[in-house]
């Protein structure tokens, strides 16, 4: 059963008035989308899908699987879609998102996430991936239709199957080069329909601060793009700059913060790896790769959702030793002091 | 969040083949090896490093070498002890590498202005702005950027840390 | 070595195959083994007037790694020592043409390069130069806990590194 939008962050009300109108020529089964090119047509189904997630109520579970080194994990979380409010739980724990803030419950403790407005543009996903479509398989017993995302020498990079009815995003999976699955979510349970939360987030908890940025301050990096994805938004936070990118099917979010990594306070279950002499610790998380470095008096965290290639190749970008003819003419000019 | 005692283990591997642990230390270690096949093959890993760099560790050094540094020590000044050089204007400590081959003692008078330049926070140094990410939160919140972008599913899967897969 | 305190010359008669070592490892590459090791003697020489008999060897290794590390500060201070457009810039240090090492000493010597300062420090100075823990923890101003783990993750890595190059077993 659908309802009318309910108040949301605006680029999700822009996003959802826009697709009012184009939902109208897609939303019916079987998907006959006209004289659109097949990439046309993956690009909107995977639109329809933002749109659903705002319109449909629904709860449901969903099996989380991911590769963690040689190791293949499993979680399997209740998922909850109560007016436009989602709240996802595992284990007792909880991430849950009103729509304009986004909160974690674990074990007892409530934390607010800051999330920086989201004003930037993301890019077209046919600018850089190879988009079609296909019949997809029958998810939690429903008919889907599967976008299948390729890297430039035909290697699937993502598998998507979109319901039919609804325009639900009903699995995703991510594949490394070598067609292993290296992330993957699937409905096994689906049921549509008015439905609650199991947990409020209390009143008065706050996120911290999050405010746009044009420009990042000194010593901070923001390359404008990281391989094929753009910066989308900037962020100043209290405690450093949180830059976001995409190409358009996979993002990257880039946490700096001036210090010194304290490494034995980080999580364990991390490996180390080295890129280009800087050393890094990674990991497999079901919803993404992080890695974590330091560098020039900063301390790197990066999430990103693509596949494992696609994530290394655009990291370097930020350990990369070379530095423009007019960086390194800053550097003389000012001197010792001058990156402090 | 792991245990301290939890994370410090496996480092004890080295310490273990280093002798430097105490004789509780060392029964300890060797129980866990006794029953774990992921130490016995840590050990195996970082003891295979250990032995190949110490059977390679002492080397001579090429033809010519000793002459040019025994002749670059005579030749230099009985230079400052550091600390007593004053900060050398930024000038002095940009050398091209092949200044630096063709003379020692302009290399060695960079080194001492550098050594008695003010300390910035360096690798080795603990600053004191010590930096500990919040990998579980950073998680979170690019799912939740995401999904404000438009990513559905941006919300549901940041969930590793709270299946208790960092703990 | 004569009883009391030995000469600067006596210590690099002496001891030249050790500094050399520890130097080459760290550094990477002869020339700049050369600048380190000079450095070294210099310090030592100056330092001698204050040296009270103990680990000879403890004492050069914290010298050499005292101008290494001071040499790595300068170089991050200035991330290249050219001017700019100079094309003969920077570039992360390789063995030179003359040497005559073969086989796993290359191997691991490019296994080793390919570790950060921090990691390769207290490597070497384990591994090349003996030093205990408390001297490498004196030496580098590092807890003596963060040595450890550092000695035992720069191992693994070291492993790693070799293994990826093919390199198995002693």
């Amino acid at each position: 059963m659908t309802h009318p939008p309910r108040p949301v962050r605006p680029v999700r009300r822009a996003l959802v008035g826009l697709l009012a109108l184009g939902a109208l020529a897609v939303a019916w089964p079987g998907g006959a989308f006209g004289t659109s090119s097949p990439s046309e047509q993956a690009q909107q189904l995977l639109e329809r899908t933002r749109q659903a997630a705002a319109t449909h109520d629904f709860s449901g579970w969903v099996t989380v699987t991911w590769r963690d080194g040689a190791t293949v994990r499993k979680a399997e979380v209740e998922v909850t879609d109560a007016g436009g409010v989602v709240e996802a739980r595992v284990n007792g724990n909880v991430v849950y998102d009103s729509g304009t803030r986004t909160y974690v419950k674990d074990g007892n403790r409530w934390t607010g996430i800051a999330v920086g407005p989201a004003d930037g543009e993301t890019p077209s996903a046919a600018a850089h991936w190879k988009l079609t479509t296909r019949p997809g398989p029958e998810v939690a017993g429903r008919s889907t239709t599967q976008v299948v995302a390729s890297r430039r020498d035909g290697t699937v990079a993502q598998r998507t199957a979109v319901d039919d009815a609804t325009g639900l995003l009903l699995q995703r999976e991510v594949l490394t080069k070598n067609g292993k699955v290296e992330r993957a979510l699937v409905f096994t349970e689906l049921d549509l329909g008015a439905t609650t939360t199991h947990v409020t987030a209390p009143a008065g908890l706050h996120a911290q601060q999050s405010s746009t940025i044009t420009t990042v301050p000194d010593g901070f990096v923001a390359p404008s793009a990281l391989g094929n994805a753009t910066l989308v938004t900037r962020a100043k936070q209290s405690d450093g700059v949180l830059l976001w990118y995409s190409d358009g099917l996979f993002s990257t979010s880039v946490f700096e913060q001036r210090g010194t990594l304290d490494w034995t306070a980080l999580p364990d279950g991390g490996t180390d790896t080295s890129m280009r002499g800087t050393t890094m610790r990674r990991y497999s998380e079901p919803s993404g790769t992080v890695l974590v470095w330091e560098r020039d008096g900063v301390v790197y965290t990066c999430v990103s959702d693509a596949p494992a290639d696609v994530f290394d190749a655009s990291v370097t970008a930020l350990t990369a030793p070379e530095r423009s003819s007019l960086e390194r003419v800053a550097d003389f000019v000012l001197g010792p002091f001058g990156w402090n | 969040m792991t245990d301290a005692r939890d994370f410090l283990a496996t480092d004890m591997l080295s310490a273990y083949l280093d002798g430097e642990l105490t004789d509780t230390e060392r029964a300890e270690v060797e129980a866990q090896l006794a029953e774990s096949a992921e130490w016995r093959a840590e050990l195996d890993d970082v003891r295979g490093a250990r032995t190949m760099l110490r059977a390679v560790a002492e080397q001579d050094a090429p033809e010519g070498f000793w002459d040019a540094v025994m002749a670059g020590v005579v030749a230099a000044d009985d230079a400052p002890v550091e600390g007593e050089e004053d900060d050398a204007p930024a000038a002095a400590t940009v050398v091209s590498l092949d200044e630096k081959r063709r003379g020692p003692g302009r290399w060695i008078a960079t080194a001492f202005a550098a050594a008695a330049a003010v300390a910035l926070a360096v690798i080795i140094v603990p600053s004191r702005d010590t930096v500990k990410p919040d990998v579980a939160t950073a998680v979170v919140q690019h799912g939740a950027q995401g999904s404000d972008l438009g990513d559905p599913i941006g919300t549901i899967t940041p969930v590793g840390p709270l299946a208790g897969f960092r703990r | 070595m004569a009883e009391g305190v030995p000469t600067w010359e006596e210590i690099a008669r002496d001891h030249g195959r050790f500094l050399y070592s520890v130097a080459y490892r760290l550094a990477g590459n002869n020339d700049d083994a050369q600048d380190l090791v000079q450095e070294s003697l210099l310090r030592i020489r100056r330092g001698l007037e204050r040296y009270e008999p103990g680990s000879l060897e403890g004492w050069m290794a914290r010298i050499v790694t005292n101008v290494f590390l001071d040499e790595v500060r300068r170089k991050k201070r200035r991330p290249v020592d050219a001017l700019p457009d100079d094309p003969g810039r920077v570039l992360p240090p390789t063995p030179a043409a003359d040497e005559v090492q073969t086989g796993l000493s290359d191997e691991i010597q490019r296994a080793l390069g390919e570790l950060p300062e921090d990691f390769r420090v207290p490597v070497v100075l384990c591994d090349v130069s003996d030093l205990s823990y408390e001297q490498i923890a004196e030496a580098t101003g590092v807890p003596i806990g963060t040595v450890r783990s550092r000695i035992h993750r720069g191992r693994r890595m070291l492993r790693a590194q070799l293994t990826a190059a093919g390199v198995t077993g002693p």
